[in-house]
């Protein structure tokens, strides 16, 4: 039922900050719940909030919705913001609480999905820690962190998929340098996980050479718009004349859509 | 993805065949026995924000570092001060924030934002502070010098992604003008870490 996203990566990374610095460090846990729970059903499961600074912090909780922007941050919005929302089906404690340094605390959150409901729903629940004790008194600006557990939920499987490329240009970045820049736009009702590439053609219609496309990690939730950027510097291939770049983005197991626009090297 | 979960069994592999042979090598001829290990590796995911003294606008200003050490100077609590005590105009913040994220779990994003900040009775919107980073444009001008844009909209000041160990600095100003009335302004800076699913 449950599948946490990528839990079973190697742990590298290590914040060497230790209470000698009055930092600012909190860690939720886990980041991203990808669920399927069916309609009518419900899950739960826990939070682990973790003081890693060494200063006393005020957390408060907060169901939000989310959205990602083109480049595919994810940020916390408010109601009808973002992309289609569960925030309404989660259950928790939102009232505010304080964590010593190295101090940790668990928040159980009640996911309860209503019955009749299909495609993806998505929500953050976002913890907001400030330190709990100024040192300076007079004007100046507080610093806050928010950070949280996004919520990505698939309550059928066979929701409706889709997606289109409503946009693809050119741009130069040099003598030697042309990007293509396109915008794939999800119009189905779940989240997709797309894979582009790119061929440059000449007017023959022979394919000169291929480009390494990049739209980060791929994910576009529902009504969402990814943008998707290849370049071309291959200065050896790129001789005067006219061509035409296809960008191709597939997804949904063999799916594709594809996008072309003409340029010319003087 | 496909490669570090190859690595993974790889590694895992190795755990459950290393300690097994020192065993066979001493058993020559006996039975043979094995240990099973076997380790659950949480996810993790942090952020760590620090205050650092500013260095004035340098000429060519630090925002991007390998590893996660913190800046030298003297570091402060999760406070940014404007002394705006001469006449208006654009004053630079007293330090510099850094931005330290760690994950083993997933991509991730650093967006800064603010509401402004607010007097008694008088209020300094977000269009008039100025955020630098590796993120902002460097040919960008909201009136606050190259490289500074303003927070009217949260602007994305680190990202990175899983197992990259990186620390980001962000410089920041605030815009004075005549018709401020004078007296302590307070508001709050919020950077915002989310994993990129």
């Amino acid at each position: 039922m449950r599948r946490t996203a990528a839990i079973m990566l190697p742990l590298i990374a290590v914040v060497p900050l230790g209470n000698a610095f009055a930092a600012l460090s909190v860690s939720v846990l886990p980041p991203i719940l990808d669920l399927s729970v069916p309609p009518g059903d419900r899950n739960e499961f826990s939070l682990t909030v973790k003081n890693l600074g060494g200063s006393k912090v005020e957390v408060s909780p907060a169901v939000m919705d989310v959205m990602l922007n083109p480049t595919g941050a994810a940020l916390p919005v408010g109601p009808g913001e973002g992309a289609p929302s569960c925030a309404a089906w989660v259950s928790m404690d939102e009232n505010g609480f304080s964590l010593e340094p190295g101090e940790s605390t668990v928040r159980r959150v009640v996911f309860e999905v209503p019955r009749g409901v299909a495609g993806g729903t998505y929500c953050v629940i976002v913890f907001e820690a400030r330190e709990a004790e100024r040192s300076t008194p007079g004007p100046s600006l507080n610093i806050s962190t928010r950070t949280g557990t996004i919520i990505m939920e698939t309550a059928s499987r066979r929701s409706r998929r889709g997606g289109e490329i409503t946009d693809v240009k050119v741009t130069r970045n040099g003598e030697h340098q042309v990007g293509i820049v396109a915008s794939f736009r999800n119009t189905g009702e779940v989240h997709l996980k797309i894979r582009p590439s790119c061929l440059i053609s000449n007017p023959e219609g022979r394919v000169v050479d291929r480009l390494d496309s990049d739209a980060g990690t791929g994910t576009v939730l529902p009504g969402g718009i990814r943008e998707i950027r290849a370049t071309w510097d291959n200065e050896r291939k790129m001789v005067p004349g006219t061509y035409e770049a296809q960008l191709s983005v597939d997804f949904a197991g063999g799916r594709r859509v594809t996008g072309n626009v003409e340029f010319a090297i003087d | 993805m496909r490669k570090r979960s190859l690595q993974f069994l790889f590694g895992s592999i190795l755990l459950l065949v290393l300690p097994a042979a020192p065993m066979a090598q001493e058993q020559v001829g006996g039975t043979v026995q094995t240990v099973g290990v076997t380790t659950t590796i949480e996810p993790f995911m942090s952020v760590t924000i620090v205050t650092a003294e500013s260095t004035r606008d340098g000429a060519d200003p630090p925002f991007r570092n390998l590893g996660s050490s913190v800046d030298g100077g003297s570091l402060a609590r999760g406070v940014v001060e404007f002394e705006a005590l001469e006449q208006p105009g654009i004053v630079e913040a007293d330090k510099h924030v850094q931005i330290i994220v760690s994950s083993n779990c997933t991509n991730w994003s650093v967006e800064c934002s603010s509401t402004g900040l607010t007097s008694a009775d008088d209020l300094i919107p977000p269009e008039r502070l100025f955020v630098k980073s590796f993120y902002t444009d460097p040919g960008a001008d909201n009136g606050a010098g190259p490289g500074y844009e303003n927070l009217v909209v949260p602007k994305l000041v680190a990202a990175g992604s899983a197992s990259q160990e990186l620390s980001y600095q962000v410089y920041l100003k605030l815009e004075v003008t005549w018709d401020d009335t004078p007296g302590d302004y307070d508001g709050i800076l919020s950077f915002t870490v989310m994993p990129t699913p």
